[in-house]
């Protein structure tokens, strides 16, 4: 589903050149659900980030579904990250100044679809993350784990086949982090979802499939 | 998407509160002084309803209180006119020719129907001299001498406002006498002319009523009693040079020593007449001027602080499958809807103008187009002002924006 070749990630500025991912290789299969792990600064969002096409490696080659995603164009990106991507961050990344449904909504605004058929898809997404009764609710007036649900919706409600989730349950208890890989496991297994999780949290890694390990940089594992 | 922009920026509207404002005064400022240039080039595409080139005037000024000496003068400078080949006609003027702040006007009535003119005292030749056309009936002339109704011609606007389209000529009006004293007057309605715009270009049309200012009837001299904006009109023969106005002034002086007489052209009055109604859309275009550029700047600004405080949020567009372009138009969308949400106030208030008829001599169209043009240009500015925020909003990469809370 991923592929992953010699990656690597130089973050430049005038003074000073980091090295934030080296020779990166990995294969992430359909329906698998993997995390990624390593302390804080070793480079496991800007993996994410590269995964997920919104940054660009400085050196290798990244593949979604076989196709090599060095000659996409802006618009071939936005698209791929549109249909075959969704996203959960560990703030939410919720609009504070849109409902809850219509911050579901938002994947669907950038396809051609009527209103009425992104609402019902909206409306489904909530229904599957348990917040049926939250629709008109503005992300202010819902607690950490119901705003990590939104996001799930949010993510999910596209049909993507990839989810990455960059520390999920970070901002939240166990119970509501508990409540939210509950969430992720039940889409592996009904929609044979592929997930790559950033996670810190071991006991929520070892609830995945596969477990990797970063460290300043390389893949220690 | 539209419809999320709307739903955004009306969710955020006490945000954008000051913007919504300061866009509504503005547009409401723009939509007065378009209403203004709109009826001032509207008027300026319409006939004067008279020709200025080649016609000089003098003005008069006498000091003795005697009217018959006074009328023994002008019959004297009259004949001097008479004499000069370069002369081709005269005539008297008793009034606010290409003087577009001064106006005389009185209440006419005809079947219990009360017209206000604008009035005007004119000589026998007064349409040879102004190229006038007299559409109906005739002008002033000798058949006037032993008439016992003032004789009075009409234009076409006041002629309706009278007489709802009923053949003018033959009626007697009734307005005040010689000295506008009571309102009993006779008047007979000899001839009817179209358009007569004597403020210049730029004024409007006006209900006009012109009397006969003659030395040879009683009823028609009593000009003779104040020397107030007196004038009289002559056309010359094309290519007159300014030799003869140096020579006429000589001979027009040695009739009525001690008269104030100027000598000047009527198209100096006109363009002088034409600054002087600029003025006032003048002044109104640089104070809106100076809003709009206030408007713009925080306009500018406004967009410029919210793009940058909403990174986070063009980096989850952008992963959500936003392309560059689709950032781009979403910043300048939302800036044109803020406009919109500013204008739709504007607007209202605008349209109560015409509605409430608070200014008759405006058309509803020239309103119209003045409020289609307010809202172009502000939605042009808006545009101008979102370009450069919108561009560095779109060229923001999507892993940044994602990281900047």
């Amino acid at each position: 589903m991923i592929k992953l070749n010699g990656i690597e990630k130089v973050y430049q500025t005038e003074k000073i050149e980091t090295l934030a991912l080296y020779d990166i290789n990995l294969e992430v299969e359909r329906g698998e659900f993997l995390s990624v792990m390593g302390p804080s600064g070793c480079g496991k969002s800007t993996l994410l980030n590269i995964m997920g096409l919104l940054d660009e490696p400085t050196k290798g080659k990244v593949f979604i579904d076989g196709e090599s995603t060095v000659s996409f164009k802006d618009r071939k990106r936005a698209n791929v990250r549109n249909r075959k991507i969704g996203f959960i961050f560990q703030s939410y990344h919720l609009i504070n100044d849109l409902s809850v449904v219509d911050n579901v909504e938002l994947p669907l605004i950038y396809r051609t679809m009527s209103s009425a058929k992104r609402r019902k898809r909206a409306l489904e997404a909530l229904e599957k993350v348990g917040l049926s009764a939250r629709t008109k609710h503005f992300p202010s007036q819902l607690s950490g784990g119901q705003r990590q649900r939104v996001a799930i919706a949010r993510a999910i409600v596209g049909g993507p086949e990839i989810l990455l989730a960059d520390e999920p349950t970070g901002n939240l208890d166990s119970v509501m982090g508990g409540e939210i890989l509950d969430i992720l496991n039940k889409l592996v297994k009904e929609s044979n979802t592929t997930i790559v999780m950033v996670t810190h949290d071991d006991s929520i890694a070892h609830q995945s499939d596969r477990i990797i390990r970063l460290f300043d940089g390389s893949q220690v594992n | 998407m539209i419809k999320q922009m709307f739903k955004l920026i009306w969710n955020r509207r006490r945000r954008n509160s000051l913007m919504i404002i300061g866009i509504f005064i503005s547009f409401f400022s723009l939509f007065l002084v378009m209403t203004t240039i709109n009826y001032n080039f509207g008027n300026y595409l319409k006939p004067l309803g008279f020709d200025y080139d080649d016609v000089w005037y003098l003005s008069i000024d006498w000091k003795t209180q005697d009217p018959e000496a006074v009328a023994a003068t002008l019959r004297q400078l009259e004949n001097t006119l008479d004499s000069q080949p370069e002369i081709i006609s005269h005539a008297y003027s008793i009034s606010y020719l290409f003087m577009p702040s001064a106006t005389s006007m009185d209440d006419y009535h005809y079947a219990g129907k009360t017209v206000n003119c604008h009035l005007f005292q004119t000589g026998d030749d007064f349409p040879d001299v102004l190229n006038l056309d007299i559409v109906k009936g005739r002008w002033f002339g000798l058949q006037d001498n032993a008439a016992n109704h003032i004789p009075v011609v009409l234009n076409k606007y006041a002629a309706e406002a009278l007489f709802a389209g009923a053949d003018p000529i033959g009626k007697i009006i009734y307005g005040k006498d010689q000295d506008f004293q009571g309102e009993n007057e006779e008047f007979k309605v000899v001839g009817l002319i179209d358009e007569f715009r004597n403020g210049g270009e730029f004024t409007g049309s006006k209900k006009v009523l012109l009397r006969r200012a003659s030395l040879e009837n009683d009823l028609t001299r009593d000009f003779l009693k104040e020397s107030f904006f007196i004038r009289i009109l002559f056309r010359v023969r094309p290519g007159t040079t300014m030799d003869f106005e140096e020579r006429l002034m000589k001979q027009v002086t040695h009739v009525a020593r001690d008269w104030m007489i100027n000598i000047d052209q009527l198209d100096s009055a006109r363009i002088s007449a034409n600054k002087q109604s600029m003025i006032i859309p003048t002044i109104m275009a640089i104070i809106c001027g100076f809003l709009i550029i206030n408007v713009a700047l925080g306009l500018f600004g406004m967009i410029w602080y919210n793009t940058n405080r909403r990174k986070a949020e063009i980096g989850l567009r952008r992963a959500m499958g936003s392309t560059e372009r689709q950032i781009y138009f979403q910043i300048v969308g939302e800036s044109l809807v803020l406009a919109t949400f500013g204008m739709i106030t504007g607007i209202f208030f605008a349209v109560q103008l015409p509605l409430l008829g608070l200014i008759p001599f405006i058309s509803t169209m020239t309103y119209a187009v003045s409020i289609l043009l307010s809202i172009l240009v502000i939605y042009l500015i808006t545009i101008v002002c979102a370009l450069y925020p919108s561009n560095l909003a779109a060229s923001l990469q999507p892993a940044i924006a994602l990281h900047d809370e």
